[in-house]
């Protein structure tokens, strides 16, 4: 049987655990198991568990494990397993989800193989995880009673495949005080303001290139005629030249615009991490060898300071 | 105060990533090395922290004899002392990395009195296991919180912030604790000259470690395939700029 923890918000499972689902799927059609899924939250989980191919859910209620406690979760999740048995436990790729199976490798003393892509199970499992911020797949073996995986976030689409039945059973775990000792004493909904960059149609990104704080005034313009969002490279924010929260790249945002202006970006694979999901890229540098190029759908070879300037007079006389 | 950062050191790959022939190692022959983001943003705030509070702040590799620049980088910004945990062995998976640092922890301890913090990047610019915070944590029974983006430090208390879906979390845990950083929770600063000639005569201490032989077996890396494009070159200079409004036009981001 494959175990699935399922993250939830306002007693709706998540994208990412949606996504965790479907993989358990196919991974149960190599195995041969069924699928149970585990969550810290109400029993109306049930119904949308069910559309996903769960035929067990087990609801944990308890009070003091509404919020968030790593510790208190992953000993929880550990008391489970003993009590199930399941040959896999697999959990979303999300901050929480390799946070916790990271604490129940460690008090099972089991090895957790994250941001996993796929699975052959055979004798010995092969496993390829995303590696190097999604820029190399590696292939690790392992070989447990219990595999402990994460599964890399958007490696497959959400897809329902309903049975016909999901029967709800409530599990008490058995908690010791200092498994609280980091848990979420509040949560400030704060106004995320990398929001935009992530949900807009139009980016326009500068690197190295712009050379200055100053250098972005013309790619803040052309943005501002284009209604488009402007972000930086790490190097740029890196320098002060821009804020930390419109950096674009593996450890930034992640963006998926309808058209990415990159302009004086070399195309370093941290930055490609964060920009590849732009339907088009349209590259500006004076450098014709930089890697960006070869991501691109279009590129003008030239300095942007002097072609930015002339997009804007062009857009201006049209 | 007293903290210990652990930074690994990485190939500085750019644009593209050469693997070796046999597909175990990253081709790195004519390549520099560095740390990841998370793990300088880590440096700078244990600089703080330090210039703040008093104290002493420790960096600490798993690497190999090469590993030195990193460390001897994190001096020149500013941390007072090195520990190379030197091995020329370079397939080790988390919970070897982790066992190997909670025994050189728990050896330094007895020296020379409990870190109150230990921080580590978010995750590690290559594998990105994301793992090692939390196994160290575990192992020398601490709390920790992984991937934070505020850290403020008041008597036996730090308050961490962390970013989620659903907003920004607010822990507040109890010294020691272990924490893991992410990019973007300070502007990190860049070595001074003064700084880079210091750090010549700071102390490192090297130890040999090797990893026992439990848990994953990495295999091979491979190539993630890639639609590599042919970028439509619109033209050179300023003469693009009519060819590049018609691709917006197509687009339809402009009337």
């Amino acid at each position: 049987m494959i175990l699935v923890f399922v993250e939830h918000r306002d007693g709706q499972p998540d994208i990412p655990s949606l996504q965790t689902l479907s993989f358990a799927r196919s991974l149960a059609a190599q195995t041969g198991d069924s699928i149970e899924a585990v969550a810290f939250g109400p029993d109306s989980l049930a119904d949308k568990l069910r559309d996903f191919g769960v035929r067990k859910y087990h609801s944990i209620t308890d009070d003091q494990l509404m919020a968030y406690a790593s510790e208190a979760w992953a000993v929880s999740l550990k008391q489970l397993t003993e009590s199930i048995n399941p040959k896999v436990l697999l959990a979303p790729g999300t901050i929480k989800g390799n946070e916790v199976m990271a604490y129940v490798g460690a008090l099972s003393s089991l090895s957790v193989v994250t941001n996993v892509c796929q699975v052959n199970a055979g004798d010995e499992w092969r496993i390829t995880r995303s590696s190097w911020g999604g820029g190399l797949f590696e292939d690790v073996l392992i070989d447990q009673d219990l595999a402990l995986l994460t599964l890399a976030t958007n490696t497959v689409e959400a897809s329902e495949s309903a049975v016909d039945i999901c029967d709800t059973v409530s599990f008490a775990p058995a908690l010791e005080k200092k498994h609280f000792r980091a848990q979420v004493k509040s949560v400030e909904s704060s106004v995320d303001e990398g929001l935009s960059l992530k949900t807009a149609t139009l980016v326009i990104g500068g690197g190295r290139g712009t050379g200055s704080a100053e250098g972005f005034g013309v790619l803040e313009e052309l943005g501002e005629i284009l209604q488009g969002v402007v972000g930086g490279s790490r190097v740029t924010t890196n320098n002060g030249w821009r804020a930390h929260k419109h950096q674009i790249g593996l450890t930034g945002n992640h963006i998926s615009p309808k058209l990415y202006i990159a302009c004086g970006i070399s195309g370093a694979i941290q930055h490609m991490a964060g920009c590849k999901k732009s339907k088009n890229i349209l590259v500006i540098n004076t450098d014709e060898n930089a890697a960006m190029f070869s991501h691109a759908d279009y590129g003008v070879i030239g300095d942007l300071h002097e072609v930015v300037p002339a997009i804007i007079e062009e857009l201006k006389n049209s | 105060m007293n903290i210990l950062v652990c930074i690994k050191q990485i190939p500085d790959v750019g644009g593209k990533i050469k693997l070796s022939d046999d597909g175990r190692d990253i081709d790195s022959r004519n390549l520099g090395f560095t740390i990841s983001p998370h793990e300088e943003c880590a440096v700078e705030q244990a600089i703080q922290l330090v210039k703040k509070d008093g104290g002493s702040a420790t960096v600490l590799t798993l690497g190999n004899a090469d590993s030195e620049e990193q460390l001897r980088d994190s001096l020149a910004r500013g941390m007072d002392k090195g520990v190379l945990l030197h091995t020329e062995n370079s397939n080790w998976n988390a919970n070897q990395i982790a066992r190997a640092i909670t025994d050189t922890i728990k050896k330094m301890e007895t020296d020379d009195g409990t870190f109150d913090l230990i921080l580590f990047g978010s995750e590690s610019a290559d594998r990105g296991n994301a793992q090692v915070g939390v196994l160290v944590a575990h192992a020398l029974d601490r709390p920790s919180v992984n991937g934070i983006n505020g850290l403020e430090v008041e008597g036996n208390s730090a308050l961490v912030k962390r970013d989620s879906d659903e907003g920004t979390e607010n822990y507040e845990l109890v010294l020691a604790a272990v924490l893991s950083v992410k990019d973007g929770m300070n502007v990190p600063r860049f070595p001074s000259l003064r700084g880079t000639l210091m750090a010549k005569k700071k102390p490192i201490q090297f130890i040999e470690v090797e990893p026992d032989d439990t848990g994953t077996s990495f295999q091979n890396f491979e190539h993630v395939p890639e639609q590599r494009k042919q970028a439509v070159i619109l033209g050179r200079g300023p003469e693009a700029a009519a060819s590049v409004v018609q691709v917006l036009r197509r687009l339809e981001l402009v009337e």
